[in-house]
């Protein structure tokens, strides 16, 4: 990027008349939106991660309250990127809302199907057929649209299905 | 740079500036009794939806501070659960976007507000609210997020006579400000759910 062997003063003014030249359009937040979820049902943990920005945080469908992105990283890692685990979503239409030229709002409902291994060794299967999102994304000084914050719900208590063991 | 200086009366029931320097660590709890013209009713730290005049002033080009997301958040509790009047949905950008509790799609701001206003606008509707610290995250210096968890109870009578209390114990709450063309602070954005359902316990009319 343009100034960016520069001194600090230089790099923020030419990154920052770099982004405004390069503002965020509804169709690459959406198609960002998607990428999140191919990489949730694939279980890419690393490329899963890059998606958060470091201070981004989150309410996750089922905690009491909000918690930084990278604790929710690390609970998500183990109880639904590990083996046997599987995640699957179906994305209704994607509201996207430009605030500024460098941040956006996405919010959308979809289905959320997803099994895991508990820590006792069962399996259980979760379906959310409300799920509710709203997903805050803000271009980086790289140039690169990351989530500050996340809030996933449920329009319905769901309730987890216990699966034979093998 | 130049600013444009917005000055409003602030309506009757504002929390005022003493409250909100310590909005981190406080919590908000009110009572309403309607109709609107009988006295309030107040539990707790209720004095934070009190009446009080003043005058506060928005410049356009000033960067938003935790402080007047918290107030902006307090005020729209006080106005929600009835404590203070004005008008919910000047809260919102024409343009805002809302999950509510258990919808299962986003709607029009504007519309949830006045849908919750003729909602809570009952007779014999009671609500009171807890909140807990609110966390402002700025994004921009026009943009905020605000989140927070909080209690929510309500009352009212049933057809029947009796009573229907609803209790949410576990409330979540994003509200994504933005400041409009005028530089008051507006929600872009609010995403509300609960962690768990809310308890609703019924009560029969009582038979003499």
């Amino acid at each position: 990027m343009a100034g960016s062997k520069t001194n600090d003063g230089i790099k923020s003014s030419s990154s920052a008349a770099t982004l405004e030249a390069n503002p965020i359009g509804a169709d690459e937040i959406r198609a960002l939106v998607q990428h999140f979820w191919n990489l949730f049902s694939a279980k890419s943990m690393s490329e899963f991660e890059r998606l958060y920005a470091a201070t981004a945080t989150v309410f996750a469908a089922d905690a009491r309250r909000s918690e930084p992105a990278r604790l929710m990283l690390v609970r998500r890692g183990r109880e639904l990127f590990g083996v046997g685990s599987a995640v699957g979503a179906k994305l209704a239409t994607i509201d996207v809302q430009l605030l500024r030229h460098d941040l956006a709002v996405a919010s959308y409902v979809f289905q959320f199907s997803v099994t895991r291994i508990l820590p006792n060794g069962k399996r259980v299967r979760v379906e959310v057929p409300f799920g509710r999102a709203t997903q805050v994304f803000k271009r980086d000084d790289s140039g690169t649209l990351r989530i500050i914050h996340e809030h996933m719900s449920s329009a319905e208590p769901v309730t987890p299905e216990e699966l034979p063991s093998n | 740079m130049q600013f444009l200086i917005v000055r409003k009366p602030i309506p009757h029931g504002l929390p005022v500036l003493s409250d909100l320097a310590e909005g981190r660590t406080r919590l908000w709890r009110v009572r309403r009794a309607r109709p609107r013209r009988l006295p309030i009713r107040m539990e707790g730290g209720g004095g934070n939806c009190r009446r009080e005049g003043g005058w506060y002033t928005a410049a356009m080009g000033e960067q938003i501070s935790e402080e007047s997301v918290r107030a902006e958040v307090q005020r729209f509790w006080c106005i929600l659960s009835g404590m203070s009047s004005g008008k919910l949905e000047d809260f919102y950008l024409p343009t805002a976007r809302v999950f509510t509790g258990k919808a299962r799609q986003s709607e029009s701001g504007k519309f949830i507000a006045v849908k919750r206003m003729r909602h809570a606008g009952g007779t014999d509707f009671e609500s009171s609210f807890e909140l807990d610290p609110i966390e402002v995250q700025i994004a921009a210096p026009d943009v905020a997020i605000a989140t927070y968890t909080y209690r929510f109870h309500s009352s009212r009578k049933d057809m029947a006579g009796g009573r229907e209390q609803r209790d949410t114990l576990y409330g979540r709450s994003t509200q994504i400000f933005q400041r409009d063309d005028r530089g008051a602070l507006k929600i872009a954005h609010e995403h509300l759910s609960s962690a768990a359902p809310p308890k609703v316990e019924k009560e029969s009319a009582k038979k003499f």
